[in-house]
């Protein structure tokens, strides 16, 4: 009998990684750029790639994110601000902000984007130390007060070490304060560069990060704080405000900086994750058909391993995230690791753990 | 009237905050702020959709009563409608 073909989903978002440069040494950075200071060497020509965008409309595609690298070194920058909203798409940034002036902000207000700037905490001491560039501090204050001079807001996202752990309750005012109207903050776990600082004891225990998270003011004036956490180890106060806060990896795409296409930006890193030069090959070709796109819509979620494949979230948490689930075991289908530690340390919610019926061997 | 009940092929999850309604059919799980997760609370099958109203009224302080009977009783017929409300 013949087997109906899986149905492709949409591709309703590119991660585009414009360039592979950036102008901070971040200690706890998962992609690992190339430093420089003024201009991308690492990228390829929008000329080259925008025709990979208008393909990708054809399967669906709603929205770009733009990250990096620092999206502002690569030179054609403000030209895909221009071109991506022409081509009817949404389009989401994250920066460290240490490049926008009076044209960069007036380019991210025409193309009305949705953007984030890293900050990780209230002093140069803090976020220069994680940063790794001094005087990284005071250009992003001044990026995000070329952006309230243009009436833009926009999200700060901090990224939660041993160092700023004390001060990470005070960050949602100190944000609001300068322009922002959220604040992320983003575990460091163990990726990419950040395997150093955990050698170092620079990471939190997930118990450490537990009772941070804890800590965490309720803001009542429409400020909303969102800690990058599983769900299920967030207290239901947190969902019920701002949703289970799925990464969507089964509609998103890569596009690393040299024009591959790859899972997340991962695919830079791991050679089975990297699905290919964009511009030898079609996106088309790449998004239904690849065998790691087609294994991961078979998988996931009702294929989900350990904890993942009997947590209450499975569906809408899709395993947190496969690729970091895949750099450290090697399976894009395992156990999100901090929800397995978290089990193993009898920290994981018993209310959350239940018997799926759908699933997949 | 006819009282009701959750639909025993649901699992109901609630702590002060809010609730969840998971479908072990098909993994979707259903976030219920607090008011929601109250009602489905008393989705017991010792009530019927009049007196489940009548103690959310009796449980929050609400500015316009008017207002939060009509908001609780459309969340139930909602429930009826998906059968994720039955009766008992």
């Amino acid at each position: 009998m013949a087997t109906e073909p899986r149905r492709v989903p949409r591709l309703d978002t590119i991660y585009f990684y414009v360039t592979g440069s950036c102008n901070l040494r971040c200690r706890h950075c998962w992609i690992d750029p190339v430093t420089e200071s003024h201009r991308s060497t690492l990228h390829l020509p929008w000329r080259e790639l925008k025709p990979v965008f208008e393909g990708a409309k054809a399967l669906g595609l709603r929205s770009v994110k733009l990250t990096g690298g620092e999206p502002f070194l690569h030179p054609d920058i403000l030209e895909i601000l221009a071109d991506l909203p022409a081509m009817g798409l949404g389009v989401r940034m994250e920066t460290n902000g240490t490049l926008i002036g009076e044209r960069e902000a007036k380019a991210l207000k025409a193309a009305n984007v949705n953007f984030s700037i890293s900050l990780d905490g209230p002093t140069p001491e803090i976020h220069d130390d994680l940063r790794n560039v001094p005087g990284s501090f005071e250009k992003t204050l001044k990026g995000m007060a070329a952006c309230r001079a243009e009436g833009l807001r926009f999200q700060v996202i901090c990224s939660l070490y041993r160092r700023n752990a004390e001060l990470l309750p005070g960050m949602a005012a100190f944000a609001e304060s300068h322009g922002a109207t959220s604040l992320k903050v983003n575990v460091i776990t163990s990726m990419g560069r950040s395997d150093e600082m955990r050698e170092h004891g620079e990471l939190l225990s997930l118990p450490e990060v537990l009772e941070v998270r804890s800590r965490m003011p309720v803001p009542e004036n429409g400020f909303r704080i969102f800690f990058d956490l599983p769900p299920a180890l967030l207290p239901l106060r947190d969902i019920v405000r701002n949703g289970v806060g799925t990464c969507g990896i089964l509609g998103i795409l890569g596009i690393l900086h040299n024009g591959h296409a790859g899972l997340c930006g991962v695919g830079e890193h791991i050679p089975e994750l990297d699905f290919g030069d964009l511009r030898r090959v079609s996106i088309k070709e790449v998004w239904e058909t690849h065998p790691t796109l087609v294994t991961l819509r078979e998988k996931v979620p009702a294929g989900l391993q350990g904890i993942c494949g009997r947590c209450i979230f499975r569906n809408a948490c899709l395993g947190k995230c496969v690729a970091n689930t895949f750099h450290a075991i090697g399976e894009l289908y395992g156990a999100f690791g901090t929800c397995t530690e978290a089990e193993e340390l009898g920290l994981f919610p018993e209310k959350y753990v239940v018997e799926h019926r759908n699933v997949v061997a | 009237m006819s009282k009701l009940k959750l639909n025993p092929d649901l699992v109901f999850r609630e702590d002060n905050d809010g609730g969840l309604i998971f479908d072990p059919a098909t993994g979707d799980v259903q976030v219920l702020n607090e008011t929601a997760a109250f009602i489905c609370s008393l989705l017991d099958g010792t009530r019927t959709a009049e007196e489940i109203v009548a103690e959310v009224l009796e449980e929050f302080e609400v500015e316009d009563p008017a207002a939060a009977k009509a908001d609780a009783t459309q969340f139930i017929e909602g429930l009826r409608t998906r059968s994720m409300a039955v009766e008992a």
